[in-house]
């Protein structure tokens, strides 16, 4: 059963040769790597080096031109974002996402809305979406009232939805994108937290950081990425931040995987 | 909020002002005639404040009108039942918002130009098949029941136009379409990454808009027991005027259908106190343009403002506690 760090033996998401172009700009070129269920892989590189492309396209937001992408080692297709979703992958983006407009509830559950019967009216069954939410919230260590509305959150509460939305409906793979980037440190390590939560629940977590600290803090492996290609894999355990840096900015010879 | 309470309190002041200048102001039988007709123009706006609030636009309502109430002449003229004849109406209107839905989620054309480029081709197509006069009189009186009818003491289009406002101001607040309506109105690409059919759910908007303004169309063809070509000119001001006026934001997102039907119950009392008074209706019009733009300036200066004074409170030692 376990040959991989006493992990699962098979990734619950692998990607295969992804590549994509933007115009002139190859944002991804042939990249490759997978994520175990109860691990989980920093993804780091610099700006523009095609980590947000590869959470797009897992996400159902972009089409890769070329490549193959593995659920549970079965090939599937993701061509929106409720594909996506169906697949049991959850996303927090870059700019997390959130209607402003609405309240915590209403986000947490949009796309996914429960309804009273008689079906035909699609009438919103409010108590229970605000009953489910709260919990849901305090579960990830959240008192917050999920009758207020985004716009009057903190950066931190936003980000403590965007989670609290990610892990909802059984998702079994979660990619952030840049989650502690606008948050103070508090805010920060309470989102740590909670990441680490996600592992010990058994989901797959890759996040995307620019912070060497957070991603050494929480990962148990980092890929790196250059110009759109993964050019180094390494288990957290085993490597240093000097590594990382070096395989960031130069890059070791192009390694698999 | 407080964008409802001060329309209320400036129609409750303006009908004090009128009531002084002219009694008969305040008599039921007038307000029934305001409520009257204000219908069509009311009914118009419903749909439209929903579209708003979804983040579109729709300049073509006034010519979709007179679509409306040319199909009237159209179905009576080849004979067909008068629910026939609604239906047939209703579902041209409905097309027309869907190639406006279209144009606007699909192919990307921006709302405005895509709604007043609509506003030519129904009016024209309208002008050119009836000739440009009058399309038809003389309906039978069943149906001319829906425009000039009484039941329960109330008008019929007063009905009509409650019936819609309550019914939409449901689905706005209630059902799972409102609440993707808020969603796509206020960023279209956030609700599609939730799983939100965003183009879809924007065309389904103009479609309701469309079918709606025939409606309206419709029942201002029973009123007047004939189809004119020009029903429904300046209808896009009005209706603009009055989601605005109501409270709804230009930038989507946001919005109440409840002050919409304040907003055209305000702007109806506005024109009835000028025609009291005798004022020409080119300085009405000038009139409802004017409040249009100041609904608009406040709209977008009332959050800088708000800024301001969070910012001077900020400067007092004596912090205001926070509103929950
Ligand atoms: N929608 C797009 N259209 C054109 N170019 C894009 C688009 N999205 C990303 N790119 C380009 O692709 C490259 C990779 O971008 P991105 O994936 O956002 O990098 P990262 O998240 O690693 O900073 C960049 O050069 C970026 O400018
Ligand atoms: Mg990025």
């Amino acid at each position: 059963m376990t040959d991989h760090d006493g992990k699962a033996e098979f990734p619950c998401l692998e990607v295969q040769g992804i590549s994509k172009r933007f115009g002139g700009i190859q944002a991804l070129d042939n990249a490759s790597l997978s994520v175990y269920p109860s691990e989980i892989v920093g993804l780091v590189g610099a700006n523009g080096a095609g980590k947000s492309t590869l959470i797009n396209i897992l996400a159902g937001v972009t089409r890769a031109d070329e490549g193959e992408i593995f659920v549970d080692n079965t090939r599937v297709a993701i061509n929106d974002p409720i594909n996506a979703r169906q697949l049991g992958i959850e996303i927090v983006y870059q700019n997390l996402a959130l209607i402003e407009t609405l309240d915590i509830a209403s986000n947490i559950h949009l796309g996914r809305e429960l309804v009273q019967r008689p079906r035909l009216f699609q009438w919103l069954n409010e108590s229970r979406m605000q009953a489910q939410a709260k919990e849901l919230l305090s579960s990830i260590g959240l008192d917050l009232n999920p009758k207020l509305r985004v716009r009057n959150l903190s950066g931190g509460q936003r980000q403590g939805v965007a989670l609290a939305r990610a892990i909802f409906f059984q998702a079994r793979i979660v990619l952030l994108d840049e989650p502690t980037a606008a948050l103070g440190i508090a805010e920060t390590l309470a989102t740590l937290e909670i990441i680490e939560q996600f592992r010990d629940h058994g989901l797959g977590v890759m996040v995307v950081s620019h912070n060497l600290e957070d991603i050494f803090r929480i990962t148990d492996r980092i890929v790196v990425m250059r110009a759109g290609r993964v050019v180094g894999a390494r288990t957290t355990a085993e490597t240093t931040s000097a590594e990382i840096v070096n395989l960031i900015t130069m890059g070791a010879a192009e390694e698999a995987i | 909020m407080t964008r409802q309470g001060l329309l209320v309190g400036a129609l409750f002041l303006l009908c004090i002002l009128i009531t002084i200048g002219q009694p008969r102001f305040l008599t039921i039988y007038n307000w029934l005639n305001i409520l009257q007709q204000a219908a069509s123009i009311g009914l118009v706006s419903s749909g439209v404040a929903l579209l708003m609030i979804g983040g579109g636009f729709d300049l073509s309502v006034g010519s979709v009108v007179a679509l409306g109430g040319y199909l009237v002449a159209v179905g009576f003229g080849t004979g067909l039942p008068i629910p026939l004849v609604i239906l047939l109406a209703v579902l041209a209107g409905a097309a027309v918002g869907a190639v406006n839905g279209y144009g606007v989620a699909y192919l990307r054309i921006p709302a405005l130009i895509m709604t007043l480029g609509m506003l030519y081709v129904v009016r024209g197509g309208v002008l050119f098949l009836s000739g440009g006069e009058t399309a038809g009189r003389g309906y039978p009186e069943s149906f001319t029941f829906l425009g000039k009818g009484d039941l329960i003491g109330l008008p019929v289009p007063v009905i009509i136009m409650g019936a819609a406002y309550v019914a939409l101001y449901l689905v706005h607040k209630k059902t799972r379409f409102g609440r993707y309506t808020i969603a796509v109105g206020t960023d279209a690409e956030i609700a599609r990454r939730a799983g939100v059919n965003s183009r879809f759910h924007v065309a389904k908007l103009y479609i309701l808009s469309g079918a709606l303004a025939a409606a309206a169309g419709v029942m201002l063809s029973a009123r007047l027991n004939a189809s004119t070509t020009n029903a429904g000119i300046g209808y896009e001001l009005e209706v603009i005027a009055s989601v605005v006026i109501g409270g709804t934001s230009l930038f989507g997102g946001e919005g109440t259908i409840a002050g919409t039907l304040l907003g055209v119950v305000f702007l109806a009392v506005v024109h009835n106190a000028l025609n009291l008074l005798g004022v020409s209706p080119f300085l009405q019009q000038f009139a409802i343009g004017s409040l249009l733009l100041f609904s608009a300036a406040a709209d977008i200066l009332a959050p800088l403002l708000a800024q301001r004074r969070l910012n001077l409170a900020a400067l007092s030692q004596f912090r205001r506690p926070q509103s929950g």
